[in-house]
């Protein structure tokens, strides 16, 4: 009985020791893998093998699974995220790059680079459930909080598709800048913000009206404006701060979401490319796609702590619950 | 998108066992790329590397002078060596930095950080150039190879009926294949240029993080 009280006490004391400790899982691109980080002694402690090209990557069945787009084997993979296993193969369209997954937990709506389609993919059934036609080369993808609204950007069209998840069909355009990349909706749902690899700019869309309220630019001294190539962008639970990887330019833009006003850049590796937050919001990951690594971010000092190297050309980042 | 891909087409291994149809399609994408730009790596082209996109360090991009000292300048050479290991790179620099006055460290870091930026974005410089050489004779020979096709297609028609146009036809056909074959062949060795740049820039990155490190302000 002692003994059994013991061992109780003993596993409650290690789960709550291991409360902040996380896993981050990062897609190297050029290497075929998935490198896996602990957030608490922030080290590589596996690399596992996966499809070809791996760049979008996201976590379903909350937190269970781990979705990685192998692109150029037009596929998504599912592995358990936890003993890192494979467990299946999910029909994906061609040229899977970014995709998102609806917040009840299903479905997957994938971008098709290549094809100018979403697919939209039920993850348990492993089926495709319609197709909806996009702008040229579909990449962006958002979803808003109550799983309503799905944001989609295609790189050539210059656009931001709003598409009704209901109906699966798109019901407004919103022109932006140059190559957008990337659509995140604010955690109360009001805006969209849509980064512009080419155009240099953040634009942040209503999300009721799809009217643009604003653009969000970068100027960082001593960086030429080609180098200053907005990609991934993510926004703090609170809704109060965004972060905008810059690509080329080496920095991360910490952005006052209200103002819409860049109030620090912050330097990690080179081309950085997307980024993720761990649960309890105080750290960002960043992959940074020429330097080969992943920087840390102390994201209430908003300093960067640390940078870990991964495999080649990581794109994606996610950070499970565990 | 970060991996290097040299286009769309370009990034599917075009063997020159493919059909023809395929060659006209990877053609036709390939020139409808042409008109928007000569650079063809997916990275979006970034002209020159600043000193602050690599580190929180002062700005040396105006700073001359380097060329003077010959010291100075061979360390340079040896340091943007891709072929010269980091970590040997990283011993020549502490040795040499050992070697110069305390008081002037910092100064003489930064000269070095100015030469080694300068070296790097000339060598840089060439190599797009050539990655853009190579891209505009791919489009030139795009163009060769679609009239080609067009004249193919006219010669087929009239081979039927005509004896000249017969014989003419083979070693047309031929001659399209194999431009076909040879343009293949080039556009898979684009996306190999296209990370020379961006070895070249890991490099800038790492020299940056290490003169950095060694500096005290």
């Amino acid at each position: 009985m002692r003994l059994k009280y013991l061992l109780s006490t003993g596993l409650l004391l290690l789960s709550v020791a291991g409360a902040d400790a996380y896993t981050v899982f990062v897609s190297n691109e050029k290497d075929n893998t998935v490198s896996v980080i602990d957030s608490e002694t922030l080290t590589v402690t596996q690399t596992i093998k996966v499809g070809q090209r791996p760049r979008g990557i996201a976590l379903a069945r909350n937190g269970a699974w781990l979705l990685v787009c192998a692109s150029d084997d037009n596929i998504v993979q599912v592995f358990d995220a936890k003993t890192l296993e494979f467990v299946k193969t999910l029909p994906s369209g061609p040229d899977p790059e970014l995709f998102v997954l609806h917040p009840k937990g299903n479905p997957l709506y994938i971008a098709n680079e290549d094809d100018n389609i979403v697919t939209v993919v039920d993850i348990e059934k492993g089926t495709v459930v319609t197709e909806i036609p996009v702008g040229v080369e579909p990449e962006g993808m958002g979803i808003s909080p109550d799983g309503s609204v799905l944001v989609n950007t295609s790189e050539t069209t210059n656009m931001a598709h709003f598409i009704d998840t209901a109906s699966n069909k798109t019901i407004d355009n919103v022109l932006v800048d140059a190559r957008p990349r990337y659509a995140e909706f604010t955690p109360d749902g009001a805006q969209v913000w849509v980064s512009s690899e080419i155009g240099g700019t953040v634009s942040v869309i209503d999300a009721k009206t799809r009217k643009v309220l604003g653009k969000v630019s970068f100027q960082i001294p001593g960086v030429n404006a080609d180098a200053i190539q907005p990609v991934g962008v993510r926004i703090a639970r609170d809704g109060k701060k965004a972060f905008v990887a810059l690509g080329p330019a080496n920095r991360v833009a910490v952005v006052d979401v209200a103002s819409r006003k860049v109030e620090r850049y912050l330097l990690v590796g080179q081309r950085v490319w997307q980024l993720d937050f761990t649960p309890d919001g105080k750290q960002l990951f960043t992959t940074n796609g020429t330097s080969n690594d992943v920087s840390i971010i102390d994201v209430e000092k908003l300093r960067v702590t640390k940078s870990v190297k991964v495999g080649r050309y990581p794109w994606g980042v996610v950070v499970a619950p565990f | 998108m970060i991996f290097a891909r040299a286009s769309s087409a370009g990034r599917r291994p075009f063997r020159a066992a493919l059909s023809v149809s395929c060659a006209a399609m990877v053609l036709g994408t390939l020139s409808a790329r042409a008109q928007e730009t000569e650079w063809p790596c997916i990275q979006r082209k970034v002209v020159t590397l600043t000193a602050a996109q690599m580190w929180d360090g002062p700005d040396v991009d105006a700073l001359t002078g380097w060329q003077d000292d010959a010291e100075m300048g061979r360390l340079i050479k040896l340091l943007v060596s891709r072929a010269y290991p980091m970590e040997k790179a990283s011993e020549s620099l502490e040795r040499w930095l050992k070697a110069q006055p305390e008081p002037e460290r910092d100064e003489r870091l930064k000269l070095l950080f100015a030469g080694v930026l300068k070296t790097i974005n000339d060598e840089r410089a060439l190599i797009m150039a050539g990655i853009e050489r190579f891209q505009r004779r791919q489009r030139e020979l795009s163009a060769r190879i679609q009239e080609q096709g067009a004249a193919l297609g006219a010669l087929r028609e009239t081979s039927a009926s005509d004896e000249k146009a017969r014989a003419a036809l083979g070693a047309a056909e031929d001659r399209y294949k194999w431009d076909a074959r040879f343009f293949a062949e080039r556009q898979d060795a684009i996306p190999y240029a296209c990370e020379i740049p961006v070895q070249i820039e890991q490099r800038a990155f790492d020299l940056a993080r290490a003169i950095r490190g060694l500096m005290k302000d």
